[in-house]
């Protein structure tokens, strides 16, 4: 169970070995799941060894640059800054509208009081593997650990060495507006016992590093199939037909299927046309991309490097080819 | 969840979240070419009209200079073509000017790919852009022609914040513009930059102004 993307995240050494973290960690969150516990993930220890201060000093500067690559591939930004209304970066996000009511994402600054900035380690990693905050409290999947749960421990605390060099912003948490029984953390456990797949995210060995690579970018940290996949009442991912496109999203308008079907997917779409769209959003009809994947190129697709590009649009067009699921007519 | 209702807000939070600082960033990249958006002014009811008309290179000078009154100027001047007497023509008439920009496009994404298309079939692009940029907002989307005429596509804000529907037009015909300029060149290395921002400036207005369709 070695993480996708081991091969570009030196950040190996950081944990004991993925596969052990993975293991346990999946157990634990069984068990925190079930006895509705708070229990204390053992603290990720970083090895000590008598580093010449220089060299720590730039390993630090590595992290946070690694940080800082996979919070774009992952698409932090949008959904925790107030972009709209001039809100301070990460201190708190825009008005997310579901049909379960309004989220408003938190601030995930380093402030020590209105943000993340006493969260350790281990409860960094906690919330984004099980979806699980820091006072032990349950998260809503508005935001996606249901993804971000296939990262492995490495690149998580990379993303939070980044995210703890940001501006720390004194902003209180909006409530959220939801309508019952969404609201209700409580229920979210059994949720997670339902449609939570703990990660990380196994690597396959029949298939290519590249190969590996484009699917820990497609499924953990970019995330596409929360928007490109179907979702069923309580809002769970249909995982039969994953990122085969969710007729109800986009705001009715649905967001399309991506996997390589001939006539509602992207069959005909040559490698060099997915290359061009996850750059500048230019597709193979002469129109730019709209709704809501406006942003994500803005954000994320178009801040990656061409190598990992290639690697997600290898891993689309590997996808078993899936028909556009049809609308239910509501009754 | 969330990302299922991401889109799943409806126009108004769709508004909301696209009018980010980014867009702005764009939309105030086209107002250096306020020019541009005073030269769209429907000259009948634009104050500014025997100014320009004089075109005295002295005045035109100040103009430049003062981007404050620039964008004044351009507040003042730009308001929506009045209502014509075929609505549903008026929005067939533009989608299909929209939709030789995207043939247009295609010719620039070939370009980018690699397949072919040379920098005069760019240049001439470039120029059929601009072309179309310069009527968004002469001609193109009189007033009464929003989402629920016809087949329109376009957000009732887009006459609510004319001005600004008017800076993203104005960037669209700068970017093309610059484009048109170094296909002109002939400098086959120095086109992507250009081509990705005319990309960038229709995506830009499309955010703000144009309705997903299902
Ligand atoms: C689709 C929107 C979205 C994206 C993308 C997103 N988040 Fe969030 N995030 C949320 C929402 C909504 C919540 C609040 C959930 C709740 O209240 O249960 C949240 C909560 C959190 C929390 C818990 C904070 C607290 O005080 O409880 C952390 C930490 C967090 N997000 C970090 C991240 C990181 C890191 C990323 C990028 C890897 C990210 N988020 C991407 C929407 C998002
Ligand atoms: C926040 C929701 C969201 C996320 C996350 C998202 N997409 Fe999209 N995507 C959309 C929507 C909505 C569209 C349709 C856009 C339009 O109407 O022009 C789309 C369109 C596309 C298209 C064009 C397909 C076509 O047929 O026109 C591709 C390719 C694509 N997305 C790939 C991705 C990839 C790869 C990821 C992950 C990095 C991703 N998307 C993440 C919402 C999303
Ligand atoms: C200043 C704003 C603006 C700019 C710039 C802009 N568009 Fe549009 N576009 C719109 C609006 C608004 C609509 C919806 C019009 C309607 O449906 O009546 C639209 C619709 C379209 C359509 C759909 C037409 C149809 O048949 O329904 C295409 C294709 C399109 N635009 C392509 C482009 C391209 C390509 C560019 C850049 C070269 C561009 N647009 C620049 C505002 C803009």
């Amino acid at each position: 169970m070695m993480p996708a993307s081991h091969d570009q995240s030196p950040s190996l050494a950081v944990n004991g070995g993925p596969g052990r973290a993975g293991a346990f960690g999946r157990w634990l969150g069984m068990a925190s799941l079930l006895a509705g516990l708070v229990l204390t993930v053992p603290p990720v220890t970083v090895p000590a060894p008598a580093m010449a201060a220089a060299s720590r000093v730039s390993s630090q500067v590595e992290r946070v640059a690694r940080g800082q690559y996979l919070f774009d591939a992952a698409g932090c930004f949008g959904c925790h800054t107030d972009e709209v209304h001039g809100g301070q970066r990460l201190a708190g996000g825009r008005a997310l509208d579901t049909p379960f009511g309004t989220f408003y994402p938190p601030n995930i600054t380093p402030d020590p009081i209105y943000g993340i900035g006493n969260w350790s380690n281990a409860a960094f990693i906690r919330a984004l593997r099980h979806g699980v905050r820091a006072d032990g409290s349950s998260l809503f999947p508005a935001f996606p650990y249901t993804s971000y749960t296939l990262m492995d421990d490495g690149d998580i605390l990379d993303l939070k060495a980044y995210l703890m060099t940001q501006k720390p912003v004194a902003q209180p948490n909006r409530p959220h507006e939801l309508k019952d029984p969404f609201g209700w953390r409580v229920l979210m456990p059994a949720w997670n016992l339902m449609y939570l797949e703990v990660g990380p995210l196994d690597t396959n060995p029949h298939q290519s590093a590249q190969w590996n690579r484009g699917q820990y970018l497609v499924r953990a940290l970019g995330h596409c199939g929360e928007c490109h996949t179907r979702r069923d009442w309580a809002g769970g991912l249909d995982q039969r037909q994953m990122l085969a496109g969710n007729p109800g999203g986009n705001g009715g308008a649905g967001a399309p299927n991506l996997t390589p079907e001939v006539e509602t997917g992207l069959g005909k779409w040559s490698e060099a046309d997915l290359l061009l769209l996850l750059e500048i959003g230019l597709k193979p009809d002469g129109d730019v991309v709209g709704g809501s994947m406006a942003e994500v190129v803005r954000n994320t697709t178009s801040m990656l490097t061409l190598a990992d590009r290639k690697a997600m649009v290898a891993y689309l067009r590997s996808l078993p080819p899936m028909v556009f699921p049809h609308v239910e007519p509501h009754r | 969840m969330a990302e299922a209702g991401r889109g799943g807000a409806g126009a108004s939070s769709e508004g909301r979240l696209h009018q980010g600082p980014e867009n702005h960033k764009s939309g105030s990249a086209g107002s250096g070419g306020g020019r541009e958006g005073m030269g769209l002014m429907p000259a009948s009811r634009c104050p500014f009209r025997r100014l320009r008309a004089a075109r005295s290179a002295l005045a035109l000078r100040a103009l430049v200079s003062f981007g404050l009154v620039l964008m004044l100027a351009v507040g003042l001047c730009s308001e929506p073509v009045a209502a014509g007497d075929d609505p549903i023509q008026a929005v067939a008439d533009r989608q299909a000017e929209m939709d030789r920009m995207a043939k247009a496009m295609q010719v620039i994404g070939r370009f980018l790919k690699n397949e072919g298309a040379t920098v005069a079939e760019v240049g001439v692009s470039a120029g059929t852009i601009r072309a179309v940029a310069v009527r968004l907002v002469s001609d193109l989307f009189p007033e009464g022609t929003e989402i629920g005429v016809g087949g329109s596509a376009a957000r009732p804000e887009l006459w609510r914040q004319w001005d600004v529907f008017g800076q993203y037009a104005a960037n669209l015909s700068a970017t093309a513009g610059r484009l048109a300029a170094v296909a002109a060149t002939g400098d086959a290395g120095a086109m992507r930059a250009p081509m990705i921002a005319v990309v960038r400036a229709c995506g830009a207005c499309h955010e703000l102004f144009r309705q997903k369709k299902p």
